[in-house]
Parts: C-alpha cells; sequence; structure tokens
C-alpha cells in the first residue's frame, strides 16, 4: 500500500503533523511519499518514507492563487517521477489544505486513485474580508471539498464550517484531532 | 501520430489577435496531411463544446468557472480546466504542442503526466513586448515563458529575429531552436470585386490609399503612422489614411488628428472582417507597418500577397521579410519624417509601387504558404518523435 502526501509546507505545524503521520504509517507497512516545494529539487529515500522537494521555476507570484495554480505542474511532476523512475504504485492521494489539495485534484482526475483532503481552517474561518482573492480561495477549496473522497477536519469548527459554509455532506469528513485518529481513518481507507 | 494543439483563448470563432487565425490554419492544414489533430481552446457563446472543424477536433473548456483575482491568476485557472475537462481524449497522443505562456501551465503538467514530449511555439515574449520587464506581473509572465521553453523538447520561433530575442531573453541553446516563419492565407485576386465603389466606401476618388493594419497599440507604431501621415499632408493634399483595426489607443489617435485639424483625412475602421480587409487590401496604394516591437509581421505579408507595395519599420520579422527596394521599402523605427517620405516615394510613382508589390508578392507565394509551413512542422514533430523514441521517457 503507498500514499502520496502533497503538502505546500515541511515545516510548522502541518510539517510536523506530516512528517509524525508519516512515521505512523510507515509503521503499519505503508510506503510514503511525502512530496512538498523548496528551494531546490531532491529525492531521499529511508525505509518505507520518501521525500521529494520540489523546485519551483517560477518565483513571482501576484498573489497565493497563482503560485497554487502552478504548483499544480510541480506536484504532478513528482508523482509521475516517483511511478515511472521509482517504482512507486500510489493507492491514495493524501493532500493537506487547499493549496496542495489543488494538486490532489487534479492528480485525482489524471491518475484515478482516491483524494483525502486534510483540512485545518477554511478561507471563511480565515479571513472576515470579501474580495476576489477571497471569493476566488473559497472556489478553490469548495472544488477540493467536492472531489475529496474523505475529507479530515482537524477540529469541530474547521468540520462545521466545511459543512455549514461549503454544503459538503457530513458523512464525507472525518474529525480527526490528533495523528492516531487520522492514520486510523487512512488505515480504514486503506483497507490493511 | 496524434498531435495535441493546445493553445490559449483563442481558436476561431474566439478571435483576440494572430494566434487564433495561426492554430486554425497549421491544424487544418496538418489534418490535411493525415495528422490526427486535437484543438483544446476555451468556449464562445453559441460555439459547440465539441467539434470537428475541417477535419481538426476542437474541444472547447469552461474559461469562468471561478472568480480570479486578477488575470494571471485566470489564464492559471483555465489552464486547470484544460487538463480536467480534455483529459480522457488525450492518453494516446504522441506531441504536445503549446502556443505561447498561455498555455504553459497545462502543456508542462500534461507533459509530466502523460510522458509525452512538448512543443513549444514562442509568437512573441513579455521582454519584447514590454520593452523590458518593470514590474512582478511581467516578471512573473517572463518566467512561466522561460519554464515552457525550459521544459520544451523544441522550441519554434517564427523569424530569425525571435531566434535571437528567445536566446538572449531565455539563455536558450541555439539548437534548441527551429525557425517556421507564419503561414498566410494569400489575398484571393481571383475574386471580382467593384475597386471604385469599394474605394469610395474610405475615400475620393483622387486620393491615394495609404492603409495600417493591425492593433492600435504602441507597439504597432499607430502613432508614427499617424505623425508620418500629417507631416506628409504638409506636402500633398491627394492622401487617406486608412486604419484598419481597434485598441487602446484609437481613441487618443482620433483626437490627435481632430485636434490637429486633419481628421478627414484618416479613417479608423475599428475592428473589420476578413472580407472587409480583404478588399482594402487590393483597393490601397499602399501599406504601412511602422511597428517597433514586430516577431514576424503577417500583416505586411497578407498586403504582399495582394501585391501592395509595403513601407516598414527595419525591426524584428519585418526587418528579414522585406528586401529594401526591391520588395518593399525599410525605415528606421520611431521616425515619422523619414516614413512620410518612403510613403510619398511609392505613391509617387506608379511604376516603383508596382514593382514593389510584384516582386512582394511572388516572394509569399515562393515561401509563407500553410502548405509548405505544415511541412516544416511536420519535419519538427518528426524529428522529436526520433529522439524521444530513443528516450527513458517512450512509453508505447
Amino acid at each position: 500500500m503507498s500514499i502520496a502526501v502533497l503538502t505546500h509546507e515541511y515545516n510548522g505545524g502541518i510539517g510536523w503533523w506530516v512528517r509524525n503521520e508519516a512515521e505512523k504509517l510507515a509503521q503499519h507497512g505503508v510506503k510514503i511519499a511525502i512530496i512538498y516545494p523548496s528551494e531546490y529539487e531532491n529525492i531521499t529515500i529511508n525505509g518505507n518514507i520518501a521525500i521529494y522537494s520540489i523546485s519551483t521555476i517560477v518565483k513571482t507570484y501576484p498573489n497565493i492563487v497563482a503560485r497554487t495554480l502552478l504548483l499544480v505542474s510541480d506536484f504532478v511532476r513528482a508523482f509521475s517521477r516517483l511511478i515511472y523512475d521509482y517504482g512507486f504504485k500510489f493507492n491514495i492521494i493524501y493532500a493537506h489544505e487547499w493549496i496542495a489539495g489543488v494538486a490532489g485534484v487534479v492528480l485525482k482526475s489524471i491518475f484515478n486513485k482516491p483524494l483525502i483532503a486534510s483540512i485545518y481552517s477554511t478561507e471563511y474561518m480565515r479571513s472576515s474580508e470579501i474580495g476576489l482573492l477571497q471569493l476566488s480561495i473559497r472556489g478553490y477549496e469548495k472544488q477540493v471539498f467536492e472531489e475529496a473522497n474523505i475529507i479530515l477536519a482537524k477540529n469541530r469548527n474547521t468540520l462545521l464550517s466545511i459543512s455549514r459554509n461549503y454544503g459538503v455532506d457530513k458523512e464525507r469528513i472525518v474529525e480527526a484531532l490528533n495523528i492516531d485518529e487520522a492514520v486510523e481513518t487512512i488505515i480504514k481507507v486503506l483497507n490493511i | 501520430m496524434k498531435v495535441l494543439q493546445f493553445l490559449s483563448w483563442e481558436y476561431p470563432p474566439r478571435i483576440v489577435g494572430g494566434l487564433a487565425r495561426h492554430v486554425y490554419w497549421l491544424s487544418r492544414e496538418l489534418a490535411r496531411k493525415g495528422i490526427e489533430v486535437i484543438v483544446i481552446t476555451l468556449d464562445y457563446p453559441g460555439a459547440p463544446r465539441v467539434e470537428c472543424v475541417d477535419g481538426v477536433k476542437v474541444i472547447r473548456v469552461r474559461s469562468y468557472v471561478l472568480p480570479s483575482p486578477d488575470f494571471i491568476s485566470w489564464v492559471h485557472q483555465f489552464n486547470i480546466w484544460m487538463i480536467k475537462d480534455a483529459l480522457k481524449e488525450l492518453h494516446d497522443i504522441s506531441i504536445i504542442h503549446a502556443h505561447d505562456w498561455l498555455s504553459a501551465l497545462s502543456a508542462i503538467t500534461l507533459k509530466h503526466a502523460l510522458r509525452r514530449p512538448l512543443i513549444a511555439t514562442i509568437h512573441s515574449t513579455e521582454y519584447g513586448r514590454r520593452g523590458g520587464i518593470f514590474n512582478d506581473f511581467q516578471r512573473h509572465i517572463h518566467e512561466v515563458e522561460w519554464w515552457l521553453t525550459y521544459e520544451a523538447w523544441r522550441i519554434i520561433v517564427c523569424s530569425e529575429y525571435m531566434r535571437g530575442e528567445v536566446i538572449n531573453v531565455f539563455n536558450l541553446p541555439s539548437d534548441k531552436i527551429d525557425v517556421i516563419p507564419n503561414g498566410i492565407n494569400p489575398v484571393d485576386l481571383s475574386k471580382p470585386i467593384d475597386t471604385v465603389k469599394i474605394r469610395r466606401k474610405y475615400a475620393e476618388d483622387w486620393e491615394k490609399i495609404v492603409l495600417f493594419v493591425g492593433r492600435l497599440v504602441h507597439a504597432k507604431g499607430i502613432h508614427i503612422f499617424v505623425e508620418a501621415g500629417i507631416d506628409l499632408l504638409k506636402r500633398r493634399n491627394d492622401v487617406k489614411f486608412i486604419v484598419a483595426g481597434d485598441g487602446v489607443l484609437r481613441e487618443d489617435m482620433m483626437r490627435n488628428v481632430s485636434e490637429r485639424g486633419v481628421s478627414h483625412k484618416f479613417f479608423f475602421t475599428g475592428f473589420i472582417s476578413d472580407n472587409d480587409l480583404n478588399d482594402l487590401y487590393r483597393v490601397c496604394d499602399a501599406a504601412v507597418f511602422p511597428s517597433l516591437y514586430e516577431p514576424f509581421g503577417i500583416v505586411a505579408l497578407e498586403a504582399m500577397s495582394a501585391a501592395k507595395p509595403v513601407i516598414v519599420s527595419d525591426v524584428g520579422g519585418l526587418s528579414s521579410l522585406v528586401v529594401d527596394g526591391f520588395n518593399g521599402l525599410k525605415t528606421p523605427p520611431n521616425n515619422p519624417y523619414i516614413l512620410s517620405k518612403a510613403i510619398e516615394k511609392v505613391i509617387s510613382d506608379p511604376g516603383f509601387a508596382e514593382y514593389l508589390g510584384r516582386n512582394g508578392f511572388h516572394h509569399i507565394y515562393k515561401n509563407y504558404t500553410w502548405d509548405k509551413i505544415a511541412d516544416m512542422t511536420l519535419k519538427t514533430y518528426s524529428k522529436v518523435m526520433e529522439e524521444y523514441k530513443k528516450s527513458s521517457w517512450y512509453t508505447k
């Protein structure tokens, strides 16, 4: 069993979560590839865990939406290389937050694999402003929520926001307050 | 061979500039030669989502799905729908052919997803269009263009001038670039027209018609054309200047000629249909293209195909197209006074004008038909497929 984990950051809170979750999943015999954007392109494989830092050629962005959309191509490149050059056979695409989630949606449509989206907060929760940027981000979040087979909400408020603000059926949302709960859900999806 | 010809928002009936026509005619000619071509473009009111146009499969994707904070984000957004909406058609394609930065994201993504070779045609660069890179929006586009040329197996440009530009701007190796000119549809000179009637739509019988065709933007030198016209009018009154095309400078130019008391000597047509434009080419006495930046200069070729004398600025693709004094006249860019003298020289000497027009006409028919351009493009495709089949990327 193998999972491609997409994340836009490998430091900070999400990075901590991703690393620890990967170690726990690896203990269950799951092969993990963590893909994240960085300043340089590199692959390190240690046991069941591969860490792939992708280097983005485009460095200047007008806003986070443009950055997110161009990252799609970098995630697809890494995903494809892991399959063709490193022999990965992914069973699941697992994307953290909407930024990697957009790439997850595209990868799902290309490679026809189920998508799990891990969501820490929503744009409704983060921003009280309503400009084109916020509306755009909400639109992409909605796409991710609609395409994800399962959404892991990292707290109760996020779960409620995904359900109320984006109209997502609660049956597809699982509250995962800690790594153990998230791993439990993923293991169920993998049917191990 | 199955070829995917991506493009940005342009494919008839959605026409913004020359890109739509380029992709339409090239894909049609390739299909005529037995190549299976798929074009992915944006939706347009009334146009079907999927249709077959002259042997080419055209797929139109949704262009306004989500709000976008700016133009760049919108461009990248429709690239995402290009990937998602068209994916099921694309699994057995041989080559991806992208046109300009507007389709870079979808083309590069599909290159890696499908592991197929990518060819990119660079019609112009942000650096060239702006005369440099001055803000972050321009820098972003410039970087995306660089990314596209980096990812492409081979690059196609339309002129030697553009080869030099992409080498300098993107630090590309010269041997990665093929020069394939734009093709044109020659003006049909066999079609009978009522010359007098058409002329009278634009000018008095005793007036010479001097034609400008192009977008009314700074790079096309419309302001130079207007200044040259006003200068020439100081010496002779029997000239009418026709400006065919539209753009952001139209109002400024109309105000300029009005304030200087010569508005009756300029006719701004606005956007013009192909039929009307062809009629204008046939009735004009000279066609002027005073661009400051011109990767190729397709309108000059069109005028030459109508056997009309052209006067061009000595820049970009125009520079290599025109042999001064043989199939047209060249003038230094950004100099309306020398331009006005060149116009005067041509309209004052009908024999010389006919000589230039005749030579231009033969030059076009020998070198710029779409049949020839498609053959050159096929050579590039074959070369790429040959290399691809020997590479580790090759999958049957």
